[in-house]
Parts: C-alpha cells; sequence; structure tokens
C-alpha cells in the first residue's frame, strides 16, 4: 500500500521539473491563439492563423499595438484544438496566465466551450468565425467577455430566408447536421422564417455527421426529388456541401441550391465545378470586391502565403483565402483598436472598451450590440461555371 | 551488517517508505504554492488519467481479459454527474463535488454490473469485441437522446470544481481536491486487489478452469470486478466532467478507450504502479505534444509497435515498483551490465588461460550479485504474497 | 413501392462494399485468429491508390479500369508487409499484444495519411460516373449492379479458390490446427501470407467500388468501415467466407432502411446493438456452428 502511495507521490514530483512556474512579462502583448489545425475544418483554422498573422506582422512592423502612449509588441501563442471542445478549453488552460486576450475559436462548437471558460475567467475572446448564436448569449444570460466579428448563425438564417423569398420560392427542402450547432442555429432560424418570407419547409433532411450523411445520401437523393423542390438549402462545411450537390446533381436536380458561411472555398480545387451552377450562399466578405481596402487585404495575403494552388498530392492552400482570414485579420485590428482605448492590457478594461467600440475593417464596419454580436450587411455570392466567384445581391 | 542486508529486513523497508512519502509530499507542498495554471491543468488531467487506467487494470489486468469499452463507463459516470448538476443546483461546491462522485459511481456501477453479466460468459476475442460494442453503443446512445443529454452539441455550463480558474478554491485547491480523489480511489483499489478478493480474481487469470475446480464462484467474482472498475472509471468521467465544464459523446468515443488500454499495456498489464506510470508520462506527452498532433499518433503508433514486438510485458510485466527494491536490484542490474561489457573488452586483449581464470573470478562475483537480486525479488514475490503483511522475519 | 425497390437497391451495394471488407477479417481471423483492426485502413490507403492512379492512367491515356488491378497489387503488397514485419514476430505471442498492434497499425495508417493529404474529402473522378438506365419507371445506377455483381463474382472465385486449389485446401488445414498442418508438409508461413494478400487484395477491390459509389473519402474512412463490416463478419459467421457475405448484405439493407424509414441517426446503434445481440446469443454467428469449450 505504501508503495503505490509513494510511487504516486512520486509522479507528483517529478512531474513538477517538467514544468515551468509562472513567469510575467510586461511589455509585450501576448495574444492566445486557439484554433484548429489538425483533424476536422483544418483548412479554416490554418486560414483564419494566417489572417492573425498577417495582421500582427503588419502591426508589429510599425511598432506595435498602442497601449497608454507606448507601443508594445504583439505576440501570438498558438494552439491547436484539434477540432475537439475540451481540448481547447485544455489548451486555454495552459496558457491562461501567459495571455492578455483570446483569438478564437475557429468553429462553432469549439468556440462555445472556450467561451464559458474564457467569460469565467473575465479573459476577453473575440472569434472571427464562430457564428453560434450560444458563444456570447447563452441560457439567457450573456457572457459579457466574448464577442465576435462575424454575424451569428441566426441571422444568417433570416438571411437565407429572404433569399428564399428573392427567388419565389414556395417548396423548400432543408438538411441539417443535428450533430453541428452551426448548421442547427442556421437551419433553425430559417425553418423559422417560413411563414414570414412565403415558403414551407416540405421535408428536413437530418444527420448526425458526415459520415452519416454519406451513408444516407442516396435515400436522401430520392426523398429530395421526390418532393419536388423549389430551393434546396444545405446549412453546413464544405465537405458536406460537396456530398450534397453532387449527388443532387447527378441525380438531376437542377434547381436551386443555397447555404451559409460554411461553403466558402467549397470550389477550391474541386473537381466539378459545373455542379455548382445556380448555388447561392451568404457570407462576410467578396472577395473581387474592387474596394481599396478589399482589393489591398488580398493582395496582402496573397503575398505572405503564396502557396500554388490546390491539387492532389498536397495539402494545397488556396490562393484565395476564405473570409474567415479577413474576418481574423479584422480581430487582431480590433484588439489594437480596443487596447489603446482602454489604455491598459487590464482585462476588464479591455472588455468595456470593446463593448463601446465603432471598429472599421477589410469586412466592413462594425459595432457590438446587446449581446455582443456586430451589426453586418451579408452579400450573396454564386458560381460561374469554373466555379471562381461572382456577386449576387446583398440582403 | 551491510546496508545491502539491512535494507532486506522488512520492517527497514517500511521506514525507507515511509521517509521517502514524507520526503516526496514536503517537497510537493513546498513547490505547489508557485505552480502555474498550466501545470494544474495538466495534473488535473494526469490524475483523472490515472484513476481510469488504473480502473482499465483491474478488469483488463488482473482479470486478464481486454475490455475495449472503459470510455463508455466514464461517459456514464461524467453524464450522471453532468445531469445531477444541472436538474440538482447545489450552493456548496464541495458537497456538490462529494455527491456527483457518489452518483456516477453508483450508476456507473449499476451499468457495469448490468453489462458484465451476460457479457463475462463469453471469453477472450469475443469478450473485447462485445465490450467494444457495448462503450459505441452507450455513446451512440447518449448521442441520440439529445433531449436529456444534449447529444452531439453536449452538456454545457457545469460547475468547474476542478478547474485550475475556480476562484472559490485559490490557486491550487483545486489540484489538491483531484489529487486526494485519485490517491484515495486508488488506495482503495489496490487494498481491494491484495485482498482476498483480488487474488481470486488473479487466480481466474491464470487458469479459470482450475480457480473454478477449487471451488471460487468465478462468474460471481468476474462481475465483482467488472463492476469496480466500471464504478472507478465513472469517477473518472465525474471528475472529468468537472474540469472542463462542459462534455460531449466524442469525448468518449473508441480512441479513448484505446488510450487508456494501452497506457495499462505499456504500464504491464497487472501492474498497478506500472498503470500509475505510463498513464502519467503518456497524459503527459499528449498534453504537451498536441502540436504536433498527427506527428505524435504516427510517433505514438510506432512505439506502441516497437515495445509490443521487442517488450510486450510493458514497463513492469505483473510486478510492482518499490522503492527498496530499486535501490537493491538496479545497482546489482547495472553492474552486470558493466561486468558483461568490460568482459567483452578483455578477452581481446588476455590470454585464453588467463581470461578463463578472470572470468572464473568474475562469475564468482557475478553468481554473487545474481544471488542478492535473487533474494530481493524472491523478498518482493513473498510482499506480494503477502498482500504487504510483515511476519518480523 | 418503386421506391422501396430503390432503397432495397441501395442497400444490397452498400451491403456488397462491406461483404468484400468482412471477407477480408474473415480470412484472417479464420487462419491465424487475429481481428485485423488495421483491415479498414487498408481500404483507406486503396482509395488513395484508386484515385492517383486513375488521374495517372488518364494522363497516359490508358483505360481506368486498370486502376483496379493496381490498386488490388497495392493493397496486397500492404497486407503483406503488415503481415512480415508486425504480426509474424506475434504468431506466439499472447492476443492483447497482436490486437493492440494491429490497432497501432491503423492509427499509424490514418496520421501517416492525415500529414500527407489532410483530413479534407477528397472527391472521387468524374471518370467513376457511370449514368443509370431504366427498368419500367424506375431508375437504376450502373454503379449499383457493377458493385452487387463484383460481390458475386470474386465470392464464387474465392470459394472455388479455397475449396478446389491446394493453396486454399492449405489455408483450411493451417486454420483448422497449424502444427498439424506443418506436420503434413504445408508451409505455414507462405499460406499465412498468402491469406493476408488475399484479404487485402479483396479489400483493394472493395475499396475501387467504394470511390465508385460514394463520391467523396477522406483519411478516417477505414475507421467507419472497418467496424461495420466487423460486425457484418461476426453477424455472418466470423471465419466463415458465406458468413461474411451474409452479414455485409444484411448490415447493408438494414442500414439503408433505417435511413429511409425511420432516422439516420439510429443507423450507429441499431449496428452495436446487432453485434452485442449476437454475440450474446450465438456468437459464432448466423450460419456459425456453436463449439463449447471442454473442459
Amino acid at each position: 500500500m505504501k508503495k503505490v502511495l509513494s510511487v504516486l507521490v512520486l509522479f507528483l514530483f517529478s512531474v513538477c521539473f517538467l514544468t515551468a512556474c509562472k513567469k510575467n512579462s510586461d511589455d509585450v502583448v501576448k495574444l492566445g491563439v486557439v484554433s484548429n489545425l489538425s483533424v476536422a475544418a483544418q483548412f479554416y483554422g490554418e486560414e483564419v492563423v494566417n489572417g492573425y498573422k498577417l495582421a500582427v506582422d503588419e502591426i508589429n512592423k510599425n511598432g506595435g499595438f498602442e497601449v497608454d502612449g507606448k507601443k508594445l509588441k504583439v505576440e501570438l501563442v498558438i494552439k491547436d484544438d484539434a477540432a475537439d471542445a475540451s481540448t481547447a478549453v485544455t489548451q486555454y488552460n495552459t496558457m491562461v496566465d501567459d495571455i492578455d486576450a483570446v483569438l478564437g475559436a475557429t468553429i462553432t462548437g469549439t468556440s462555445i466551450a472556450l467561451s464559458e471558460a474564457c467569460n469565467a475567467d473575465g479573459m476577453p475572446m473575440v472569434t472571427p468565425s464562430g457564428t453560434g448564436d450560444r458563444i456570447t448569449y447563452d441560457n439567457g444570460k450573456l457572457k459579457s467577455t466574448v464577442f465576435r466579428t462575424c454575424f451569428i448563425d441566426s441571422y444568417q438564417g433570416t438571411i437565407l430566408a429572404k433569399f428564399a423569398k428573392d427567388k419565389d420560392a414556395k417548396r423548400a427542402v432543408l438538411y441539417k447536421c443535428s450533430g453541428s450547432d452551426y448548421s442547427k442555429g442556421i437551419a433553425d432560424a430559417f425553418a423559422a422564417g417560413a411563414s414570414e418570407y412565403g415558403y414551407t419547409v416540405v421535408e428536413t433532411l437530418t444527420y448526425a455527421k458526415l459520415d452519416d450523411l454519406k451513408t444516407s445520401m442516396a435515400t436522401f437523393t430520392t426523398k429530395t426529388l421526390a418532393a419536388l423542390p423549389d430551393i434546396v438549402v444545405v446549412p453546413d462545411y464544405t465537405d458536406e456541401v460537396r456530398t450534397v450537390v453532387a449527388a443532387l446533381r447527378t441525380a438531376g436536380y437542377e434547381g436551386v441550391i443555397c447555404g451559409g458561411d460554411g461553403w466558402d472555398g467549397v470550389t477550391e480545387g474541386y473537381d466539378h465545378p459545373a455542379y455548382f451552377l445556380n448555388t447561392f450562399y451568404a457570407t462576410a466578405i467578396y472577395p473581387n470586391d474592387t474596394t481599396e481596402k478589399v482589393a489591398q487585404f488580398y493582395a496582402k495575403y496573397k503575398a505572405a502565403f503564396n502557396d500554388s494552388s490546390y491539387d492532389f498530392y498536397r495539402n494545397g492552400h488556396s490562393e484565395v483565402p476564405s473570409m474567415f482570414a479577413a474576418l481574423a485579420y479584422d480581430a487582431v485590428y480590433l484588439y489594437a483598436e480596443a487596447f489603446k482605448k482602454a489604455g491598459t492590457k487590464d482585462n476588464a478594461e479591455v472588455v468595456k472598451a470593446l463593448k463601446a467600440i465603432t471598429f472599421d475593417g477589410v469586412t466592413g464596419s462594425l459595432t457590438f450590440d446587446s449581446k455582443n454580436n456586430p451589426q453586418k450587411s451579408a452579400p450573396i455570392l454564386t458560381f460561374k461555371a469554373d466555379g471562381s466567384l461572382e456577386y449576387y445581391k446583398a440582403l | 551488517m551491510t546496508f545491502k542486508k539491512l535494507l532486506m529486513k522488512k520492517y527497514s523497508r517500511r521506514v525507507v517508505n515511509l521517509i521517502s512519502c514524507i520526503l516526496l509530499i514536503s517537497m510537493v507542498t513546498l513547490i505547489t504554492p508557485n505552480i502555474s495554471k498550466a501545470f494544474t491543468t495538466i495534473m488535473i488531467t494526469i490524475c483523472i488519467n490515472v484513476l481510469v487506467a488504473v480502473s482499465l487494470n483491474i478488469s483488463a489486468g488482473s482479470m486478464g481479459e481486454v475490455v475495449l469499452g472503459q470510455a463508455g463507463f466514464m461517459a456514464i459516470g461524467a453524464y450522471s454527474s453532468g445531469l445531477f448538476c444541472k436538474y440538482v443546483p447545489m450552493n456548496n461546491m464541495f458537497l456538490e463535488y462529494l455527491i456527483c462522485i457518489v452518483v456516477a459511481a453508483v450508476i456507473a456501477g449499476l451499468v457495469g454490473f448490468v453489462v458484465g453479466i451476460p457479457c463475462l460468459r463469453l471469453r477472450g476475442d469475443y469478450l473485447a469485441i462485445v465490450t467494444l460494442g457495448f462503450g459505441e453503443a452507450i455513446r451512440c446512445l447518449i448521442e441520440n437522446l439529445d433531449k436529456i443529454t444534449g447529444g452531439p452539441s453536449g452538456l454545457t455550463s457545469l460547475p468547474r470544481l476542478l478547474n485550475s480558474s475556480n476562484r472559490a478554491l485559490g490557486g491550487y485547491g483545486a489540484v489538491l481536491i483531484a489529487i486526494t480523489t485519485t490517491v484515495v480511489c486508488v488506495g482503495c483499489i489496490y487494498s481491494f486487489m491484495t485482498s482476498r478478493y483480488g487474488r481470486a480474481i488473479l487466480s481466474i487469470r491464470e487458469d479459470a478452469i482450475a480457480a473454478e475446480a477449487a471451488g471460487i464462484p468465478v462468474t460471481r467474482y468476474k462481475v465483482m470486478a467488472f463492476t469496480i472498475s466500471a464504478m472507478f472509471a465513472g469517477i473518472g468521467g465525474a471528475m472529468f466532467a468537472h474540469t472542463i465544464g462542459s462534455i460531449y459523446p466524442s469525448n468518449f468515443n473508441l480512441s479513448k478507450s484505446i488510450d487508456y488500454l494501452v497506457m495499462v499495456v505499456f504500464g504491464g498489464l497487472g501492474s498497478y504502479t506500472g498503470s500509475i506510470l505510463s498513464a502519467t508520462i503518456l497524459s503527459y506527452l499528449t498534453i504537451r505534444l498536441t502540436n504536433l498532433a498527427a506527428w505524435r499518433l504516427v510517433i505514438y503508433s510506432l512505439a506502441l509497435i516497437l515495445v509490443m514486438i521487442f517488450h510486450p510485458k510493458g514497463l513492469f510485466g505483473i510486478k510492482e515498483f518499490s522503492m527498496t527494491n530499486a535501490i537493491l536490484i538496479v545497482p546489482g542490474k547495472i553492474k552486470l551490465l558493466f561486468t558483461k561489457a568490460q568482459d567483452a573488452k578483455n578477452n581481446k586483449k588476455e590470454t585464453i588461460i588467463e581470461t578463463e581464470e578472470v572470468e572464473e573470478t568474475e562469475n564468482n562475483k557475478m553468481e554473487a550479485e545474481d544471488e542478492e537480486a535473487k533474494e530481493a525479488e524472491a523478498l518482493e514475490e513473498d510482499n506480494m504474497n503477502n498482500g504487504g503483511k510483515s511476519d518480523g522475519k | 413501392m418503386s421506391q422501396f425497390f430503390q432503397y432495397l437497391l441501395n442497400g444490397l451495394s452498400t451491403g456488397s462494399i462491406y461483404a468484400l471488407v468482412a471477407l477480408g477479417y474473415t480470412m484472417v481471423y479464420g487462419i491465424i485468429k487475429l481481428i485485423n483492426f488495421a483491415h479498414g485502413d487498408i481500404i483507406m490507403v486503396g482509395a488513395f491508390v484508386a484515385l492517383g492512379s486513375t488521374s495517372i492512367l488518364v494522363k497516359l491515356g490508358l483505360p481506368p479500369v486498370l486502376c483496379v488491378i493496381i490498386t488490388m497489387v497495392a493493397t496486397g503488397a500492404l497486407g503483406f508487409l503488415t503481415e512480415k514485419l508486425a504480426y509474424k514476430p506475434l504468431r506466439k505471442a499472447k492476443r492483447i499484444t497482436a490486437l493492440i498492434t494491429a490497432i497501432a497499425i491503423s492509427f499509424l495508417l490514418e496520421n501517416l495519411f492525415a500529414i500527407r493529404f489532410s483530413s479534407r474529402d477528397k472527391t472521387s473522378p468524374t471518370i467513376f460516373e457511370l449514368g443509370s438506365f431504366k427498368i419500367g419507371n424506375i431508375d437504376i445506377q450502373w454503379k449499383l449492379v457493377i458493385i452487387i455483381s463484383i460481390l458475386v463474382i470474386s465470392t464464387s472465385a474465392l470459394t472455388l479458390f479455397v475449396n478446389r486449389t491446394r493453396m486454399g485446401k492449405a489455408m483450411k488445414a493451417v486454420s483448422e490446427n497449424p502444427d498439424a498442418a506443418s506436420l503434413m508438409g504445408i508451409n505455414v508461413d507462405t499460406t499465412i501470407s498468402t491469406t493476408f494478400i488475399i484479404g487485402a487484395a479483396l479489400a483493394g477491390l472493395a475499396s475501387v467500388m467504394y470511390v465508385i459509389y460514394y463520391s467523396s473519402f477522406n483519411n478516417m474512412l477505414g475507421s467507419s468501415l472497418g467496424i461495420k463490416a466487423f460486425v457484418a463478419a461476426v453477424l455472418g459467421g466470423i471465419g466463415l467466407i458465406p458468413g461474411a457475405v451474409l452479414g455485409g448484405l444484411t448490415i447493408g439493407v438494414i442500414e439503408n432502411m433505417v435511413a429511409a424509414y425511420i432516422d439516420p441517426k439510429w443507423i450507429d446503434i441499431i449496428t452495436f446493438s446487432i453485434l452485442i445481440f449476437i454475440l450474446l446469443v450465438k456468437p459464432s454467428g448466423i450460419l456459425g456452428k456453436n463449439t463449447k469449450e471442454k473442459v
């Protein structure tokens, strides 16, 4: 018995020496980054981190964040959460003593868990791409230290509802991933808009995850076609979207298919871009927008992360980054503004500054409403036959 | 009397162990106020993994069956405690934690019992597969019953008693609670497994038919071991829920079960100290190397394959680690290694006759060392068999 | 009614893929009593090879059908390698050691491919879109017909091989009693290697079928497919060839029916419940014989 206890205490002791103790550095602003750099949706995670890096490099070239008259260099502490909520929180916990603010997470699922941890600690958090409503406002409670630069899922759902009306759709088939807060958020909002915008959801096809979708896709295709829809809504990420669009198009469905910002990048390196004719999606920014700010951002991104275009035998990065890179870039500049206004690195002051901020970025200007969500517009984009983007409307 | 002979006396072993305990505890107490949050997070995770690995060692190690569903019991413990916290809000966090632990243990134990009775009629591969089936079925059930359990979106906003940011406990209160829970549980498990019930379970592993012939009700003990294993895995799950504050069914998938099985096998199937050490090392590596993600798993799998092929017994085989044995055996074995290496060198220089003489004296020395080492090992076996009780020999 | 037939056809196709994979599991288990967890990942490798070789073949102007042969050769080689390097040294070891090694190989393959190709889905090339034809007013896709026919052909070929050829009989002998077989002059090592190669080659065939049937896949293809095919093998009777086919088709049909008439989210749990049920009621599977342990 004593042997076991002494070994137990032994492990404590040895592990002690393997980790450094607390340290504090006052002359640097450390931003903790939590993003999914492996496993699922890692291309989003990487682009977001690229956006952060681009902004931080630029800011450091000009001296750094301006805090209380002094210029402090900015450092990024990057942790991979492997698209898992518990890992995100654990990684955050390992750096929480060192950092001054959090950038992340990238997808809704991890962002919700992270937001609870940050809010409990009073740590300011800005997510560039977490669109789930629950990230800032859950169960009637506001998480006051959590903000975002993107729009929220219920807003996206309403935009798609408006779009359905714009296309005079009466019968809609809705796909819903019950395993993803993101998908559920948009799908539910779309379904709720049925009476107001003049359509009925004749069929809702639910699946728990991508594997289930693939298994059931044959059945779903039959059901979709049998429902004779005017519009098919697929609010999910690119892998799921490609599965659905490919199946529906090969089965002969020529009608409108649409979705939310998770569609971003869906035709990059895809073999059958022609499937995406007559499909539409809502997003935060139109990359071919000729306004100077936007054009400059894309030029800078290309110059900094110039990988050759996607091809089969490489983890290709596309030349045209998704809108998340732009939102991430804006998130860093948002912090720059906030730290300047607050005049200190103190968490509570930064949060106060964020709440009252008016910010003008690449993705447009924003202020935060009572639920810490930005008020922004959403352009709807569509595709040309070769897969390149085309502007449709702003709704 | 040489120091070594002194050490071999039973009473001095206890003294040495006691002294090392006290030394380590005092060092830890001195260091703890200065540790950072990063470290406390890692330590709490280690505590949880140690507990679940030790619980798995009961069924996989001492009972000798491959169990691939331990994460399922962890999930039951985590969700029971989570649902309890959601529907019965309490003000006193300590009390809530204690009740959660008990609730998790009871429910997980119950499920273990219910699952164990039909499953333990199977042996070997079939048992492995059916436990895999149950582990995954539990996870799928949790996912599908989303009205109750929140489904794939998980249960969030749970009280995070074991989280280092918990202001109510100060910086390291959470760690101490976690360590206390783990130590108490592991202590219970160890004393159970060295009692006569534990020895009965060991005998089932060695030869179930002989055990049955000797009058041990095999099924009863197998179900007992399985239930207790499930119980403590449930406690581990409750601790997990209290650390992160949100639990998802994807936390408890087949990969998790396999992670724990690997920890137990690495440490040596049947060795509790082995499980503790390997759980510590592997959890630590997992957290530290997360940034390597896919590469980490590649290295991990390669290492696993190599260990399985070349040293399948794991770190400690079925024996336990002990301070006094470390002092007695290890220097002897190291000397053996050195003398063998020296032999190789000497053989090249000297003549055959001289070599033979040298070899003889060397061999005598080696034999003496060997004997000492064997004595110590025999004493160790004795100790194990007597369950740590001394008879003053 | 035509919808029901459509669902049934889908089920039989999915089932055929599971059956081909289950054959691999069953053969390996039959001969060395090892559950080869890495089998599903051999399919994943096969899918990548199929994709890569198709694009090369198209560039060279050769008929893409050759990708089937290339894939089968590649997966056969992979099966042979894993057996020689990892399973052979463990033939005398405990079951749990071999099991864990198999799991480790599975992890290794999954993550090596994750590093090289990221976990993003890869799409099947246009070549594999084969269109459909009509019987009455039911739309039948060519790919379904092809997959089911391939299953029939390979099963018959395999059964003939096992029952009529020397190597086949050697395989049966080794699975009964390896020591006696070696006493009779059978080279146990070669027999086991051949079994692995055949099982893996069938997996290669299954992977091409997979790429044709589903429009995309990623590096985690092996884990989900592997478990389902494994359940299929156990359901039908592990160690038996007709068992694998029966189990595979059953699971495929059940899956599609559940997706169509109930709700896709119950598929996984129904699959595992079937597994648990069959193991508790009749562990030797539907077609298996009950062997009691003698004292």
